[in-house]
This record gives structure tokens, sequence and C-alpha cells, in this order.
């Protein structure tokens, strides 16, 4: 085993040359005028790449917020339109990153010619790498996922797809965004550099109006060209505040995860944190940790990250603090020497399985184990550090464990959807569509359906409560054949829930299936869908229009006027459907509660005529 | 070592951390004003309790995302305390009434901190009236209560009498921190708060290990072993560093082992300085290493939290057994609470299993034929039958249980149960409970519901009505789909049978004089209301028309009994005794015109033409429309003359 001498490049698949060719452009595109935004750089090779990075700012009214209802981390939604992707599927909660950067990248794609840059080199097959440093690495990021997003529209494989390289970048995602850019597997292509001793990645931690003075008045001017020399001229003192508070926030925001990841029972836990402001920032992609000693310790797991970003800047002894708070400035401006030495060190070093990491240094240890060893020691990290890294190890191994158990039960679902399948037909051969048998239960059958359709629900409704409290990996959501299987099992089973719940009249005591009866194991499955195929929300109803059938016949009977188009979008609806097979011509057989309304509508009528041809076929 | 398969993780250490480094321990501490330390005067101030009562002084303090409410009382001496150590039971304590539970029906709070409570509680009480009024405003700010020493233990018992009265479902919980607070109450005590699992999440009680007041009551007095248990979570803390525990006996433990080594005369904490120095601690690595490789994170976390909080080296040695001690209590805990939290599973499944019953119930009546699952349970003992005593069992075993959980420990606050639960388990005591009452009355015993009626039953009815109480839907709402739906109607009332077989044996008693047969008759003809009232509204499955049934038996018993002639004479008599006008010569009460005249068998298809005499239910909104529009309309003619004029 080779882990100790590897090159950084060959555990991230990048090369050493553009890693440093990228971090040099970073910090050269600070001095580059405020009309242009990014440089861009060729790094010749086959194939050739380019390479395009971006300064951001601080800039106070970038930063600042426009009125009172700013929350206090400066966060928000990100638009669904521009990134349909960040998003957590079924639990349907919108990812949300730092504001001002991202206004910030959305003014650049309006007036720069980043737009134009982008498209050449995609014609080109030239590998795009987005790259920032400081303020400039949230706009690489946001870049990296507006053509990733642009790939994933086109269909386009990811051969020559984009990088994203940043160093010293502040943290500006939240927890959805990783989860979803894991989810899409786009996480591999997000390569952070952090030296441990650099400020900058952990202050948004803190919120914004405690840092707001440094942000907007020092760090620029740090950061700004040919200032380098002027670190010295910050105030210490206010530099040690700056440093404690930040510190202090991360260590709370970073109690809190750990807590979480050890699968807290203690609610002290819920009931403190209702009276905490905590930052929602999490780190998302691979981090990769410059050490004072010269290793680069490459990371993946993002809570082992975010414990690490906070464990790995704790100061050793008291007296130590103004000592690191000043270097933590310099940290943030040494990128380009500091990697250039590290990478040439050739000693970088993956950090896996994390659930089996030492707590302390042993005497009886072969090799492997003490290169590992030195590494925790090089990050400065004790034994609750360690602990919390275990914790994200075992929580990440406890969720694919999961899945692996509800795999063995696709077993149980698919004889069931068989079972379900067969009772299909054989109402079918009765004459009867299967949902109006089902409603009526008449037959044993009906019976013996019901009791299937009820442990599917089992099954599904537990899958479900795994996601809403993220038992299940990432990637789970976006797995072809759990897809697949769902929206089978919704196709099939949802009309049997449908009239399940007009049959006792549920809709009397709650109201109509679709806004209050409906439950999640339809609602997820149907988003999964709608997610894979990229389709518009709410698009895939196929499976519950009988929900809406049943509204109209209820609306006839208690002679209410008629929802034109409730009508016209249920026939339309149907027929584009039933062209593809998503409904079954079970559902037009004579006595359907479908036909029954149908017959109800006047012959002129537009959804009357909209599936005439269904119905007397 | 055996590796642990639940791949456990003690977080004692980092839930402590978010408390110091989220600034909540800090800004409470902060809140508190002190008095002078002036240890030795006070020493010379007796112990009766008016030196407590006018020296409580409450203050608060504003932040940004909390208010804090401190209880501020003058320091006392561990001797003053000692003396007040007495437990006082609940039932002389009326505030507190509301803990008593079935499992834990008396328990017994500390005299000193009791009798300190009361004297405050006209103040207290205007307190409590402010902080649930807030809660009740739209940008509610949350409130922590806090305290040193005994003004910690006024203000535990200040937030459990608020958590009674606080509408906690929207989760505004305060919370509750404490310093260095004396023990508060005894192992029922305990219980009883910890049976909310929310309540108890409020308390955070910090204690440093020389701090002798928190232990003091730990000690064996003269005559008895100590009977004091803490609830809530411990934050234990020394100048190096601090854990939160949570089960009591490891509590217990850490408390009980300060006591051998620590000093026992009174030392005065200063907390302030502690806090400062946690403060410091927290962005700073903590080396305490551990030895070798461990491999159960589960004990390493333990170890560490037990290390922070500072036993030397020697004490670490002996307590060996105690970190295995501790690691046993809090796993407990924790492996209990992650039962807890997954329930829903097992309901699915008896969904399934009434599923079955259901089918049963379809299979009795035979398409009209059998007598309905009610008589066939009762009388013909097919293989069927047994089957679904199978099913029964299982589900009343359930549903049992939960129900037992449910009134010790609510699942969610205020109300025993959850909406789904409510409502499968009301399904469940619809379908089941007929079941329990024929072999009930098979067996020939008699009045079920007062002497037969399990208690859960009971419980489950009275829960669905709290429930409608506060959630109130329109139940008149009778539409024309649920007279199309006539078929599918389980009977709404789980005892009905009950009552019919009380209605039978009533009928059948012999005929005498006098005033037994006058309260049979006034017994029989409530039964006919009750039924009627049900018909009316649909709430009783047309299964009991069915011509087996026991319904139909006692009605043909009962037609007998008013055709003999002899009859008629009683109801003239019993007629004019209650001078009923709706009562014409001979009896002809709306039922019997019901089922004399066969309009029953029309039920079941729903017809609303069942009922003449205008017994058909109107809708009541229309002519509130009426009245309310046409107000409308008046007054926006009397607005537009206004206008018209004042141009």
């Amino acid at each position: 085993m080779d882990i100790d001498t590897g090159s950084c490049g060959r555990e991230l698949g990048i090369k050493d040359e553009v890693i440093k060719k990228a971090c040099s452009i970073s910090i050269r595109a600070h001095q580059a005028p405020a009309e242009k935004p990014f440089l861009v750089d060729k790094i010749r090779g086959s194939p050739s790449q380019v390479v395009i990075a971006f300064s951001g700012a601080w800039t106070s009214d970038a930063w600042s917020t426009r009125d009172g209802t700013a929350k206090a981390f400066g966060e928000t939604e990100v638009n669904l339109n521009s990134f349909p992707s960040l998003r957590s599927i079924g639990n349907d909660i919108t990812a949300k990153v730092n504001e001002a950067s991202m206004n910030q990248f959305l003014q650049i794609m309006e007036k720069s010619a980043l737009r134009s840059e982008m498209d050449k080199a995609t014609r080109d097959s030239k590998p795009i790498i987005f790259a920032g440093h400081s303020s400039g690495g949230p706009i690489a990021i946001y870049a990296t996922i507006w053509l990733l997003e642009e790939y994933k529209r086109l269909k386009k494989t990811l051969t020559h797809g984009p990088f994203c390289l940043t160093f010293g970048s502040p943290l500006t995602t939240d927890r959805i965004f990783c989860h979803a850019v894991r989810r899409e597997e786009w996480s591999d292509r997000f390569v952070h550099f952090v030296m441990i001793h650099d400020i900058v990645p952990r202050i948004l931690l803190a919120p914004l109006s405690s840092t707001k003075e440094f942000l907007e008045q020092s760090l620029p001017y740090l950061i700004s060209p040919s200032a380098h020399h002027k670190a010295d001229s910050i105030d210490k003192s206010k530099l040690t505040a700056l440093f404690d508070n930040v510190m202090r926030n991360a260590s709370c925001v970073a109690s809190h995860a750990a807590c979480i990841l050890m699968g807290s029972t203690n609610m002290l836990l819920d009931t403190m944190t209702k009276f905490v402001q905590l930052s929602p920032y999490r780190p998302c992609g691979q981090y990769v940790f410059c050490t004072g000693t010269g290793r680069l310790v490459v990371v993946k797991n993002p809570d082992a990250v975010f414990q690490l970003l906070f464990y790995s800047l704790q100061l050793v002894s008291e007296s130590e603090s103004q000592q690191k708070a000043v270097a933590s400035l310099p940290a943030h401006l040494a990128y380009e020497d500091g990697l250039d030495k590290n990478l040439d060190m050739r000693n970088a070093i993956h950090l896996e399985n994390l659930c089996e990491l030492p707590l302390s240094s042993d005497n009886t240890m072969d090799i492997a184990t003490k290169t590992i060893v030195d590494t925790l020691n090089d990050l400065n990290l004790s034994a609750r550090a360690r602990l919390c890294l275990r914790a994200a190890g075992e929580s990440e191994k406890q969720k694919e464990d999961n899945q692996k158990k509800i795999e063995r039960k696709m077993g149980m679902i698919r004889n069931a959807l068989d079972d379900l399948e067969g009772y299909r037909t054989m109402c079918e051969t009765r004459g009867m569509g299967y949902f109006d048998a089902f409603k009526v239960q008449k037959h044993e059958d009906d019976f013996k359906a019901n009791v299937k359709r009820l442990e599917l629900a089992g099954i599904w409704d537990e899958i479900i409560e795994m996601l809403k409290r993220d038992e299940l990996p990432d990637k789970y959501e976006a797995e072809k054949s759990w897809v697949k299987l769902g929206t089978e099992f919704r196709q099939l089973v949802e009309p049997l829930d449908v009239a399940n719940y007009y049959r006792h009249l549920k809709n009397e005591d709650t109201g109509p299936y679709m806004t209050k009866g409906r439950p999640r194991r339809y609602k997820y499955t149907q988003r999964w869908r709608e997610h894979a195929e990229q389709l518009p929300r709410g698009s895939c109803g196929e499976s519950c229009f009988w929900a809406d059938v049943e509204e109209l016949n209820l609306a006839v009977t208690s002679n209410q006027p008629r929802n034109e188009q409730m009508a016209l979008n249920v026939a339309n609806k149907l027929k584009e459907w039933h062209a593809k097979g998503e409904v079954k011509k079970d559902a037009f057989l004579k006595e359907t509660a479908l036909v029954t309304w149908w017959k109800t509508l006047p012959d002129n009528h537009g959804a009357k005529l909209c599936i005439k041809d269904l119905i007397e076929s | 070592m055996d590796r642990d398969k639940d791949s456990l993780f003690s977080n004692g250490l980092y839930l402590a951390n978010l408390a110091v480094s989220s600034n909540l321990i800090q800004d409470s501490w902060d809140a508190i004003p002190k008095f002078e330390q002036r240890i030795n005067e006070l020493c010379l101030l007796s112990c009766v309790k008016s030196v407590f009562q006018d020296r409580v002084k409450i203050k608060e303090a504003g932040h940004p995302n909390y208010n804090v409410i401190a209880f501020v009382t003058s320091p006392v001496t561990t001797g003053c305390l000692e003396e007040e150590r007495d437990l006082v039971p609940s039932f002389k304590i009326p505030n507190f009434k509301f803990l008593c539970s079935e499992s834990s029906p008396t328990f017994h709070i500390n005299k000193a901190a009791i009798s300190l409570f009361n004297s405050l509680r006209d103040e207290l009480s205007q307190l409590k009236e402010k902080v649930v009024a807030s809660a009740k405003s739209e940008d509610y700010v949350p409130y922590i209560i806090t305290g040193h020493c005994l003004g910690g233990s006024i203000a535990s018992l200040f937030v459990l009498w608020l958590l009674n009265t606080l509408d906690t479902t929207k989760g505004t919980l305060p919370l509750c921190i404490t310093f260095g607070s004396p023990l508060l109450g005894d192992n029922a005590f305990q219980q009883a708060v910890s049976q909310y699992l929310k309540w108890n999440s409020c308390f955070l009680h910090v204690v440093h290990k020389d701090d002798c007041f928190p232990r003091l009551f730990l000690h064996p007095s003269t005559t008895n072993p100590s009977q004091y248990k803490p609830f809530g979570t411990f934050l234990l803390c020394s100048e190096s560093g601090g854990a939160c525990f949570e089960d009591p006996k490891s509590i217990m433990e850490l408390l009980m082992l300060e006591i051998g080594f620590g000093n026992q005369e009174s030392h005065c904490v200063n907390y302030k300085t502690v806090i400062q120095r946690l403060d410091q601690r927290l962005i700073r690595n903590d080396w305490s290493w551990l030895n070798g490789q461990e491999a159960d994170s589960y004990k390493a976390g333990v170890t560490t939290q037990v290390i922070a909080v500072s036993l030397e080296a020697r004490q670490l040695n002996e307590g060996g057994t105690l970190i295995d001690k501790i690691i046993e209590c809090e796993r407990d805990v924790i492996r209990q609470r992650r039962e807890a939290l997954d329930p829903a599973k097992q309901l699915g499944r008896m969904k399934v299993y009434l599923t079955f019953l259901e089918w049963y119930m379809k299979v009795c009546k035979a398409n009209g034929q059998g007598p309905g699952y009610y008589d066939s349970f009762k009388n013909a003992r097919e293989r069927r039958d047994n089957v679904v005593d199978k099913y029964k069992t299982i589900l009343s075993d359930y549903w049992e249980r939960v129900v037992k959980e449910a009134e010790k420990k609510p699942q969610i606050w205020g109300k025993p149960l959850r909406r789904r639960w409510l409502f499968g388990g009301t399904n469940y005591r619809r379908i089941v409970e007929p079941l329990d009452i024929a072999e009930y009355y098979k067996r020939g015993r008699k009045d079920y519901i007062n002497r037969g009626r399990s208690k859960h039953y009971k419980l489950l009815e009275d829960w669905l009505g709290d429930y409608l109480k506060n959630d109130p839907k329109d139940e008149a709402g009778l539409s024309d789909s649920k007279l199309k739906n006539i078929e599918s109607i389980v009977t709404e009332d789980s005892c009905f049978w009950a009552r019919v077989e009380e209605a039978i044996q009533l009928s059948r008693l012999p005929e005498s004089e006098g005033s037994s047969n006058r309260s049979k008759i006034a017994n029989l003809m409530e039964f006919e209301e009750y039924v009627m009232g049900l018909i009316k509204k649909y709430k009783v499955s047309p299964d009991i028309f069915l011509e087996k049934s026991s319904y139909m038996q006692w009605w043909r018993e009962y037609v007998q009994i008013l055709e003999k002639p002899m009859m008629g004479d009683w109801w003239r008599e019993y007629v004019q005794i209650l001078e009923k006008p709706m009562m014409g010569d001979s009896h002809n009460s709306q039922l019997v015109a019901f089922m004399r005249k066969g309009r029953y068998k029309k039920y079941a298809e729903g017809s609303p033409s069942i009922f003449p005499e205008g017994a058909k239910i109107s809708p009541s909104f229309p002519p509130r429309c009426l009245t309310l529009s046409l107000l409308l309309f008046l007054s926006l003619c009397i607005c537009l003359y206004l206008f018209h004029f004042s141009k």
C-alpha cells in the first residue's frame, strides 16, 4: 500500500501542475480591474484545459443587508429555475447559499463574457476548471454547478465536464446543497484547499454582524495586489477578538453537528437549539487540508470535513491564542507558496476508514497506522475530535447499511406488485376496472388486494421515514432501480389508496385526497420520477387522476357547478397518459367511475370529445 | 473486547460544549445579580423560613433571541439547608398535583424549596401569567429561567409549573438553567417529570465538582438513607472541562464519588470563574489522551467525559468500574429512547389485522343472509371465528399496551395519542369491541358497560371525545355521498350491542306491577330514542337490520310486548305519568313507526326519504347566510346613501 507517498493529484484526479496554475491565476485574479471579474488561461496538454478564475469581492454593498429582513448569516434559497437540482427531492427542501456571493455570480453571468467563454471551451471539448481564491471561491462553485446543470439538461456526458478548485474559500453553501451535489455525483468535481491555520474558510460560521467590519475593511485591503506585506498593519487585538469570535461560533455549530452525528437521544439538544443561532453553511465536495508540516490530507466525508474545519484550528495552549490569531491571516495569503511546497513533497494522504481511526498514539503500530496517527497529530486532533470523525464515518456507514437493508426488501415489493397486477387483470376479465372493484370490496380478492396494499404501504412508509430522518445515502433518491420501482408501485397501487379513501369517506372528515389525504409515499416517488426524467413539477399525476375523477363525480351528485378547468385537464392528461401507456385501458371499461362521470358531460363538452375514442373503443 | 453492535456514541461532551459556546450559560449566570459574598455573616443568620422569604428577587434581562428571568436568593449555608432536607409529600402541594399519575400517585419535594416557592406564590403567578401571555403573541421570544442554589430550585419549580400551562405543542419551550442547586425531589418526582420527554428536556443543571450543595441531600441523613434523585440533564464541570449526563443513576454515581474525595466543608464555588474557564477551554485543544487503541467509541466517549469532569488519575483508576457503571446506565437510556422513536411500523401491521376483521364482517353478512359479525361471533362457532379470535387477541394486546403507555407518557403534549393513533384506535374500538361484548353476553353475564368494559376502550373513546371537542368539525354535515356509502358504515358507538343486549334482557323481565315496571318502560323508551338518534344520523351500520341479528331479535320480542293488550294499559298509564305529548293512545314512537313500516329495509340503500315528519336534517347554514347577506346588502345601501349625501 502506498498511501503515504501519493501525489495529491492522483488522489483527486487532477494533475499537480493544474492545481498550481489554477492557484496562481486565482490569486492574480484579485489584481484584475473591477470590470473584468475573471481571468481566463489555458493549460496545454492532452486534452488542454481552460482555467477560469474569479476574484469575487468582499465589498460592502455585496455583503451588507438591504433591509431588516436579511438572515443573520446572509443565506437565501437558490433559484430553482437556474439550479433545478439543488434541492432534496422527496423532502422537497431548497438549498440555501450565501446571498451576496450568489448575487455576484448572477451579475457576472449577466454582464460579462463568461457565457461565451464557457460556450467556447465546451465547443472545443476542453474541460473548464473554475477556480477562485478567498471570495472568488464561492463564485467558482456556482459557475461549476451552473455548467453541470447545463450538461445535465442537455444530457451530455461529463467526460469533459467542469471541475472546481478553490483556495481558502469561505463556506457559503448549506446542508441541502451538499446533499444535492452528492446525489448528482458531482461531489468529486469540487476540490477545496484549506490551510489549516487560515481563518477565512470558517469565517461565515459566525454571524455576519460580528465579522462585517473585518470582511469589508481589512480583508479586501489585504488580498488586493501588492499588499501582502501589509498584513502586519492589522490591529492584533482586533484580530484576536475576531479569531475568538469565529472559533466560538465554529465550536457551537460543530458541537451541534457532532451531537446529531452521534445520534443524540437527549432532547435537551432540541430545546437548546431553539435558543441558538446556528450558521447554516456546510462544506460540499472534497477537501484538501494543508498542514503546517507540509502534509496534504484529502477528506471526502462532508461531516468529517466540517468537524475538521473546527478542530484543526483549535489552540494548543492558551498562550497561543494571539499568536494563532495573527498567523491566521498570512495563512490566507500563502496558498501559492504553501501549495507549491506541499505538492512537491508528494506527501498526500486520503483519510478513509474514519470509523476505525486510532484515538491516540501507541507504540505497537504498523507503518500504515503510524502514518495515519502522524497525520491526525499534524491536524492537531484530540481524542474528542477523533471521536467526531469516527462518528462521521459511522454515520455514513450506517446510511449505506440502511440502504442494503431496504434493498433486501425489493423482492417482497416485487412479489406484492405482481400479485396486485394479477388482481388488476382478473378484475378486467370480470369486466371491471380494479379501481371500482376495489372501492366496492365485494369479493375476497378485493380484500386480499387490500392486505397487499397495506403490506406495501408498510415497507414504503418505512423508507420515507428514513428519508425524512436523513438515514439513507445522499444518492439514494437518484438510484435508477428505486425510481423505477417507486414509479411502478405508485402507478399500480395509488388508485387503490384513492379508492379506499373515498370508500371510507375520508374526504368528508379531512378534505379532498389530493390536498389532504395523499400519503407521502406517493408524493415522494412522484418527485423522484419527475426529477430523474427532468419533467416539470407535478406533471406525473398519472397515478392519482382517480382522485380528481372522484371529486368531479361528487360535484355531479351534489349538484355543484362543474369545474370546467379540472374536467378539461383530467381529460387531456388522460389522453396523454394513455398514449404513453401509463394509464391502462381498464380505466375506460364500461362501469368505471371515470365513465360514469364522462356520461354526465354534455355531448359537445371539450372533455367529452377528448376521450371519446378511448371510452368507446 | 466486544465491539458494540449498535455503534453508539456518547455526546455529553459536545452537548456541554454547545451549552457553553452558545453563550446560554454565560448569559444566564450574568442575569443573576450577585449578593455580596459574605459567607461569614450569613452563618450567623438563623435558619427560620423568614430568612428565605423576603430575600428572593426576580430579575429580568433581555437578549436578542431570548429573555432571561433570574431568581436571586441570598446565599445559605449547608448547615441551614441540611435542616430543611425533609421531603414534603405531593398531597400537600396543590400546585403540582398535575404531576401525579397512576404510575406515580405521590411524590415528594424538598421542604426548603417548596416552602420558598409557596411564599412567593403571588409573584410567581403574576410572572406566569406574563410568560403565558407572551407565548401567545406573534413575536414570541423564548424564556430562559435561571437561578443559583435555592434560586435554581425555585427556577425549576417555576418552569414545571409553567410547562403545565403553556401550550407546548407550538414549540415554545422554556429552558431552565440552574447553578449548583440542591436536589429537588425523590425518585417518584424524577419519574413524574421524565414521563414527558420534552418536559425533562427543559432542565439543565450546572454543577461544579467541588460544589457541595447539589450533593448535600445525597448523604444519608442520621436516620434514613437519602431518597433524593436528580432529574433533567446535568452539566458536571471542573475548571478543566465539562460534560453532560442524563441518566439519574450515573449522575448520582458521579456526585457521590465526589463526596468521597471532595471537600465536605461548605465550599463556595464561584461559577463566574468556572464559566470563564470553560469558555476559554472551548477553542483550546484538549490533550487528554486515552490509553491504547480503544475500539469502543462509546466507552472512549464516556471516559473522556469523566476525565473532563476532572477526576484525578487516582480516582480514575478506581473509577474504572465507575466508568463501566456509567456506560451501562447511559447506554440503557439511549436504547430505550431509540426504541421509542419508531412505533409507526407496528401500527402499520395492526392495520392489516384490522382489515382481516373488516373482511370477516363482510363474510358474516353473507349478502344479507347471515346474522352479521356480532351474532356470528356470539353464536355460531365456525372455523373462521377461531381465526378472528387470533387477530382479535393480537389487536387487543397491542392497543391495550399503546393506551397504557399513552396514559403514562402522552405521545405529544397534552394529547395522549397522535392523530394517526387516535384514529387507528377508534377504528379498532368500533370493530373489535363488539366482539368483546359478544363474548361477555354469551357467558350470560350482565351490565357490560359498567362491569365488563375494558378500560382501554373507555379511554380511547374519551380521547376521541376530547379531540373532537378541541377540533370541532361540523358533524351535522350529512352529505349525499354518505348516503351512498351506507354499506361501509361502521357503528360509531362501540357499545351499541351491549345496549341491545341490555334491552333484550329488559324486555324479557317478567311482567310486574309498580315502580320497577315503570323504570323498565322508561329504560326501553330511552333505548328506542337512542337507536333512532343513531339511525337518523346514519351512525349505525345497516348490519343491525339483518333478520338474524340480535337487534332484530329484540325488535320482534318488543313488538310482542307492545301488542299484548295488557301492554297497552301500561303505556297509557306510563304516558299519563310522564305527560309526554308525543305519545298517543297506543305507543307509536318514531322508532316503532320506522320499524313497523319496514322503512329500515331501505336504510341500507341510503334513501333520504326514509324519515317522514321532518326528521330530515336540513343544512344549518343557509338561513344564516341569508341573514348575513341581507345585513351586508343593507349596510351597503346605507353606505351608498351616506356617500351620496356627503358629496
